[in-house]
């Protein structure tokens, strides 16, 4: 685990001083202003707005760390020969593969830190004197679960990254591979649930079984959306977030154990 | 492995190749090769003459088709080895947004150093390589030469017994080359082995015990320099002379 948090360590810091995460932070900072401006525009639904838009720039910046700047720090690695200054020491490549997640989790975590405090603000400023419009059943604790949730969706997200990274042999087709995974991982759920609605497909329950277990197996990122949730103030089931909680952290080892396999069968020329 | 168990580093009949598109290019042919303990090998030959993959193989950053490689009596791909090496790449690749304190006790740290010997051995070594000044600034700011004498700095912050430079001189000015020959000297007098690849002759002949010359994946040479070719005058004549010889060969 030493060994594994000294890859994790360089990974992180070397990813803090990086001028393009400064540039991220600066753009969702630029965006919780807009979201205070866009607010003010709405005479109805104001709270839902502020919050969903608040959650929404917590997850774009995610997303932008993950797909530029995790993407480009494993293939830099690669395609530099900087990996050769860490595998010529006692460290095997899981050590380097579970602790680069590590290392650009922490990133992902803290600019979803950083920026929660900052939606939090832009929430409060948006509706500051209009507080009625807020929906009866808000409160904080599940606003940070919404961010809580998105964050593990990130991870998620980063750890499928990590595997295509290892899986392809070219940046930008990684790039490609986990741009697709996020989108279908985003929106399979609702195309299950509109299919399994749909008059035309509904003697079919064999296809409707099957591109539910697909839409986990991908993964099921809309799982982890509570921006409805936290922007309405309705209910959450524990059981389901435990769950769901479970399935994240079940994916991201899995993919890292893909990942780590992958990897130790391919060569560094 | 018979016979190598006292050998630094010894290569037995290794052969590597790599496939273009669908043909495979054959990088080693057969290497067999033994350094002794305490010795310094120069690795010399043209471009393309396979002495970077064979680095790269005892690295085991690539896996021979067939052959077996030890180090220190280790077999690669059986046993732990790469805490008795000290390794310097061919154009060292940094994290540029780390230090170059960072970057060295990372190394160290790796290497199995504690936290307070990490940061001790690393301004010792920062020191010697005349990189003192620079050692909290982050290396983007750092030259060529400052990067390569960092890159030195890495291989021997864990004093291993065997040190395995790619190219050590490659981007150094003259003030950098004499300080990395000061090294390598220093590392014979201290009984290290030194195996490194060098395009600069006139270096294998002043620093080397012995010196073994490759061309297309065949070694073609191993020995001592004034074994090379009595009648040539020069390490650099006879070097050509052999290349020559052996293309001549491989035409016929």
């Amino acid at each position: 685990m030493t060994k594994t948090f000294l890859v994790a360590k360089i990974a992180f810091k070397e990813g803090t001083r990086n001028r393009a995460l400064h540039g991220i932070i600066s753009l969702g900072i630029l965006l919780f202003a807009v979201n205070i401006i866009v607010t003010a525009m709405f005479s109805w639904e104001m709270g839902k707005v502020a919050v969903d838009m608040g959650l929404s720039v917590i997850s774009l910046a995610g997303l932008i760390i993950i797909f530029f700047l995790g993407i480009n720090s494993l293939s830099n690695d690669l395609e530099r020969r900087t990996i050769y200054l860490i595998l010529s020491r006692p460290l095997t490549k899981r050590h380097y593969l579970v602790g680069k997640f590590f290392g650009l989790g922490l990133l992902v975590i803290t600019s979803s830190l950083v920026l929660g405090v900052l939606a939090a603000v832009s929430v409060k400023i948006a509706m500051y004197g209009s507080e009625s419009f807020m929906p009866a059943g808000f409160s904080w604790a599940t606003f940070c679960l919404g961010i809580i949730y998105q964050t593990l969706s990130l991870l998620i997200v980063l750890a499928l990254s990590v595997l295509w990274v290892t899986a392809t042999s070219h940046p930008f087709t990684a790039l490609l591979v986990s741009v697709i995974s996020y989108l279908v991982g985003q929106n399979l759920e609702n195309v299950t649930s509109i299919i399994s609605t749909s008059k035309v497909f509904a003697g079919n329950p064999f296809l409707i079984k099957t591109l539910e277990w697909i839409s986990w197996i991908f993964p099921n990122l809309a799982a982890f959306d509570l921006k409805t949730t936290a922007a309405y103030g309705l209910p959450v089931d524990a059981a389901y977030l435990a769950l769901t909680a479970a399935y994240g952290i079940s994916y991201i080892i899995v993919c890292l154990t893909i990942a780590t396999a992958i990897f130790n069968r391919r060569e560094l020329p | 492995m018979a016979g190598n168990d006292q050998a630094a580093v010894a290569f037995q009949g290794v052969w590597k190749s790599f496939k273009q598109g669908r043909r495979p290019i054959v990088a080693l042919r057969g290497l067999t090769l033994s350094v002794a303990i305490g010795e310094i090998f120069g690795f010399l030959g043209p471009n393309g003459a396979g002495k970077s993959t064979a680095i790269k193989l005892l690295l085991r950053f690539i896996r021979p088709d067939e052959g077996a490689i030890s180090v220190d009596g280790l077999l690669l791909g059986r046993d732990q080895f790469h805490h008795r090496i000290g390794y310097l790449p061919e154009a060292p690749c940094f994290y540029e947004n780390l230090t170059g304190l960072e970057t060295l006790c990372f190394a160290a740290r790796a290497s199995g150093l504690s936290r307070n010997e990490a940061e001790t051995k690393a301004w010792k070594v920062l020191e010697e390589l005349n990189l003192k000044p620079a050692g909290k600034s982050q290396i983007r700011t750092y030259s060529k030469g400052m990067k390569q004498r960092l890159g030195i700095c890495q291989a021997l912050i864990h004093d291993p017994g065997i040190y395995i430079l790619d190219e050590p001189m490659s981007g150094l000015d003259p003030l950098g080359r004499r300080l990395i020959t000061e090294v390598i000297l220093d590392l014979r007098k201290r009984g290290k082995t030194v195996f490194f690849s060098s395009h600069i002759l006139s270096d294998a002949e002043r620093l080397c015990d012995r010196i073994g010359i490759l061309n297309k994946g065949e070694m073609l040479f191993v020995g001592r320099v004034d074994e090379i070719a009595p009648d040539e005058k020069t390490l650099e004549d006879a070097f050509v002379k052999i290349i020559e010889t052996h293309r001549g060969a491989a035409i016929d």
